[in-house]
């Protein structure tokens, strides 16, 4: 049984999360600024302010830099089918593969990214796979009418139509032969004037322009005051009084009267299938049909309309209405027929939504159910068969060989999705390495075909020889599918592979190589940051091809490590003021870290200490001079620097730090300077201040190395108040935590 | 008179509030929710006294970095006894007129069903050092509103303790309440005690919302708080 509790992927918020993570390194929010473009229009008509909005940051997706996917991810995803993608990434690939549509537009990042730096994010797919969206009924490249924006996307709302409703009634009015001008004037103005309570419920609804109330109207005209009434009525909610209107138009002169009159009647009966079925008060729309007669007569209806109007203009939205008819009746069987054929028709004029709105209904109304056994579309299957991969626990999930096999009849004529997801079933729930190779069997030569799968069955291989620990084997794995997925995002995914196999291996300097270089520049921050030693990032600071945030990272990196791992000559010897603010200058615009942190002129309270660079010439001379010690912990605390926390080991960067030394430690720093005899008094009591001060305010330790009990804290303030009680730091400390 | 009141409102919440006697947060022991998307109604929900209930997200999906609303949940617009809140989770403040617009106006449709609707919730996961923009935001959402729309924020833990008197007393001013998030996933932030202890930096009405299902044991402080408004508890659906 599939846990289903929040299977719906695109349900997210209140229930992730209750703070933020904590930013590593000062002053280097991951935040994505904005252009101001959009929120100018909202601005200016409220308040001159507004720059304020510019740059605020949406949801930090954290990313991991790591091709493994095990758990959902959110909007950060990889640009492969993935247990871990939401089921809206995988929905997308399938269907870019089934439409066999040129890969689109594809953008990669430019430079180092510091927080949050997902392969993909969803929003990536959205205007790119748009491309394969077919136009509107009647689009016609006009702005959007006003009414239409009171609507939120996807609200479930016959009103939702109205703007465009006028619009249309307007051109088939002007186009009627049989009308004079004055009857045309007549009628578009009873359009436009017609106020509808489900757009203004606070407005007193007038009735139905009638054709009584004009002089004496033409048949023509007749029937076109006819086909008002039913839109009023439709719109008001009056669904029979509706029916009778449009019902009169079936034998109507007017061709477009009766193909709207048609399909108006089918969608009238839907609507009026609907009354009551949804709760008022319910997270998840679970639609409880009593008029069931309504039903069945709507599906009638569209599917008369269908037959008689196949390429009609209204074709695409009767395929959708009925598809809604599925969804409302319980017919999962015939609702999944349906997705299965949309997924695999995205760009037909039969299909009414573009890929991502396609992903995010089927992932609402389809993937939330519980049943999924009644699915037998192959692209929908392997997206749920990808979900029931996906690890909700620590524990690997369980989904069974036989469980699997037992869908083979369904992927008939889709043998190599199966073959990938036998494979993917081996690695992510069987952690079977040697399988999922025996399973991929040899690499087909040629192009990647189909594009999405083909290149996710290659990933796959990567990851399982990574996994089998054949680190030169998947180096050269990676290195030869390099020139087969040229695009941007795909490309940055097979770097990736490379980037951690030649980690792995302990061959990172390839990445910066000149012939092995990596491409991507957030590939290379990632190493620059966490694995780089003082040889690589000295030369990032000097290579012409690094980017300019490539730079102030490396720069920034190795003055840091340079002081917090002991090499105080190497620091002192690439320590410029100059370099530092040309540096800082050139790379302003990239909110990496800046390296004028470290032009830091000391300090008098509470402990009194000279500029950095004479610090790190005392630890220079001497490396366990207290005073100096105590004064990179000033400087270290006071500019609130801290080292970044490594990725974990599965991660790119998670791999041991090639940088020499162990890293600085306040708090062992300080304990060891209480410990020894050779440390001056006054030396032992701003250590033994600092120490109780670590666990300020929360009672979590903030100085680094191994955390100390509340009774240690406690005799730590003890010794301080009375031992040194005539200190200064004596005096102002009152508290401890 | 304040201590008199305080107590009088520490005695109201107990009442108001029973902790169950194994310390897990039971939607019954409660009165007040949020029903977000794809979780399912049930008898406490039509029971309640406040709901909050999830209508939509916005968020920059496009490449062009500008936001759209996207509607989520299950619910229409229809006749309801809770007094409800229509709460927006927000990934972006990047926003253009017609998103004001569309809340306003889905405000509009719910009002006119029987039934009281209180105001609007913006969910959005403000860093400590965004709160100052995020309260510009706010104020000038406040004014795209009706005057009789209160405006509630979900809030982080990390604003109590590390925000600035300064951004706090702004947010105050602008927003109706604040109900702050004490979990991470399904269960109730671990240092949970050390944030409940800056909580008394707040000058403005504030709830805490709770985990259905995550263990929860309210500080003795808490009740003497003069701005703490009661719970708020985010249903999740029976395994």
């Amino acid at each position: 049984m599939i846990d289903r509790r929040f299977s719906s992927d695109a349900t997210s918020g209140l229930w992730q999360k209750a703070s933020q993570s904590p930013a590593f390194f000062k002053g280097t929010s991951g935040a994505r600024m904005r252009p101001l473009y959009s929120s100018v229009a909202f601005f200016a008509l409220l308040l001159s302010t507004a720059a304020v909005f510019a740059c605020a940051g949406g949801d930090e997706s954290t990313g991991a830099w790591s091709l493994d996917r095990l758990e959902y991810g959110g909007d950060s995803g990889v640009p492969f089918l993935s247990p871990g993608n939401d089921t809206r990434f995988n929905l997308q690939f399938l269907m870019l593969d089934a439409n066999a549509k040129p890969v689109p537009t594809e953008q990669a990042g430019t430079d180092v990214q510091l927080g949050f730096s997902p392969l993909l994010s969803l929003h990536d797919l959205d205007t790119p796979v748009k491309g394969a969206t077919p136009a509107p009924p009647s689009g016609d490249g006009k702005e959007a009418p006003a009414s239409e924006t009171l609507f939120s996307d996807d609200e479930g709302s016959r009103c939702v139509s109205d703007a465009r409703g006028k619009q249309d009634f307007s051109e088939a009015v002007q186009a009627a032969p049989a009308l004079s001008a004055d009857e045309k004037k007549t009628l578009i103005d009873a359009r436009d004037g017609m106020v509808l309570n489900c757009v203004k419920p606070d407005a007193a609804a007038p009735a139905a322009p009638a054709a009584a109330q004009a002089p004496a109207p033409s048949p023509a005209a007749q029937d076109f005051y006819a086909y008002l009434a039913g839109a009023k009525g439709f719109y008001d909610g009056d669904f029979d009084s509706a029916l009778v209107s449009f019902g009169k138009l079936a034998k109507s002169d007017n061709a477009w009267l009766r193909e709207t009159a048609r399909y108006m009647t089918g969608r009238t009966l839907l609507n009026k299938a609907e009354i009551g079925v949804f709760a008022s008060l319910d997270g998840v729309a679970e639609p409880k049909v009593t008029d069931q007669a309504s039903l069945a007569a709507a599906e009638t209806e569209l599917n008369g309309y269908l037959a008689a109007y196949p390429a009609g203009r209204y074709a695409a939205s009767a395929r959708g209405l009925l598809r809604r008819l599925y969804w409302l009746a319980g017919d999962r069987a015939r609702l999944s027929a349906e997705y299965g054929w949309q997924i695999a028709h995205v760009a037909d004029p039969q299909a009414n939504l573009g890929a991502p709105d396609l992903s995010r209904e089927i992932d609402s109304k389809f993937l939330t159910g519980a049943a999924a056994e009644q699915s037998h579309d192959p692209n929908l299957l392997a997206v749920e068969d990808l979900m029931r991969l996906r690890r909700r626990t620590s524990e690997k999930p369980v989904f069974p060989s036989a469980d699997l096999e037992a869908q083979a009849p369904d992927f008939a004529g889709h043998e190599a999705l199966f073959a990938f997801l036998r494979a993917a079933r081996a690695y992510y729930a069987d952690g079977d390495f040697a399988a999922t190779l025996k399973l991929l069997g040899p690499a087909p030569p040629g192009p990647l075909s189909p594009p999405y799968l083909a290149f996710s069955r290659e990933v796959l291989r990567g990851q399982a020889l990574m996994a089998s620990g054949q680190f030169a084997a998947a180096a050269d794995h990676w290195k030869a599918l390099l020139p087969l997925a040229p695009q941007p995002w795909r490309q940055e995914a097979v770097e990736l592979g490379l980037a951690m196999s030649w980690e792995k291996a302990g061959t990172v300097n390839k990445a910066f190589e000149k012939d092995t270089r990596i491409a991507s520049p957030r590939i290379r921050g990632v190493l620059l940051r966490h694995v780089a030693g003082p040889i690589l990032l000295r030369q990032a600071i000097a290579d012409p091809q690094s980017t300019p945030g490539e730079k102030a990272l490396a720069r920034y990196t190795l003055l840091l490590k340079e002081a917090t791992h002991g090499h105080y000559s190497g620091f002192l010897r690439d320590y410029s003021p100059e370099e530092i603010a040309k540096g800082d200058a050139e790379t302003a615009q990239f909110g990496v870290m800046k390296s004028s942190v470290f032009i830091w002129n000391g300090a008098n309270e509470p402990y009194k200490c000279p500029a950095l660079k004479a610090v790190i010439g005392e630890l220079a001379a001497n490396a366990q001079a207290s005073h100096g010690l105590l004064c990179l912990g000033e400087f270290i605390r006071i500019a609130g620097l801290g080292e970044a926390a490594p990725p974990p080991a599965s991660e790119l960067g998670g791999g041991k730090s090639i940088f020499p030394g162990e890293a600085f430690s306040r708090g062992e720093v300080y304990k060891k300077l209480l410990a020894e005899s050779a440390t001056p008094e006054n030396d032992k009591a701003y250590a033994l201040f600092r120490l109780v001060n670590c666990y300020k305010p929360s009672g979590s330790n903030g100085c680094g190395g191994k955390d100390v009990d509340k009774a240690q804290r406690k005799a730590w303030f003890q010794t301080l108040k009375t031992k040194y009680g005539s200190t200064p730091w004596a005096h102002s400390a009152i508290y401890y935590w | 008179m304040r201590a008199a009141r305080a107590f009088l409102l520490a005695l109201l919440l107990i009442a108001a509030a029973p902790a169950a006697a194994d310390g897990i947060v039971r939607a019954a022991d409660y009165d007040s929710y949020w029903l977000w998307a794809g979780v399912r109604a049930r008898p406490e929900v039509d029971k309640a006294k406040t709901i909050y209930l999830l209508q939509g997200e916005i968020g920059a999906d496009r490449a062009d970095g500008a936001a759209r609303l996207k509607a989520q949940g299950g619910a229409a617009p229809g006749p309801h006894t809770p007094a409800l809140w229509l709460a927006y989770r927000v990934r972006s403040l990047d926003w253009g007129p017609e998103i004001a617009a569309a809340i306003y106006h889905r405000l509009v449709l719910w009002r006119a069903q029987p039934g009281r609707v209180i105001g609007v919730q913006m969910d959005f996961d403000a860093s400590t050092r965004g709160l100052k923009n995020y309260v510009a935001f706010l104020s000038v959402l406040r004014q795209a509103l009706p005057a009789d729309c209160e405006l509630s924020v979900t809030g982080l833990m990390d604003w109590a303790s590390q925000a600035s008197p300064e951004d706090l007393d702004a947010l105050s001013g602008t927003v109706d309440e604040v109900v702050f998030q004490t979990y991470r996933g399904r269960q109730t932030v671990e240092d949970i005690d050390a944030y409940l202890a800056r909580l008394d930096r707040l000058r403005i009405p504030f709830r805490l919302g709770l985990a259905e299902g995550a263990s929860w044991s309210p500080p003795a402080a808490l009740a003497l708080n003069p701005h703490f408004q009661g719970y708020v508890v985010f249903l999740r659906n029976p395994p």
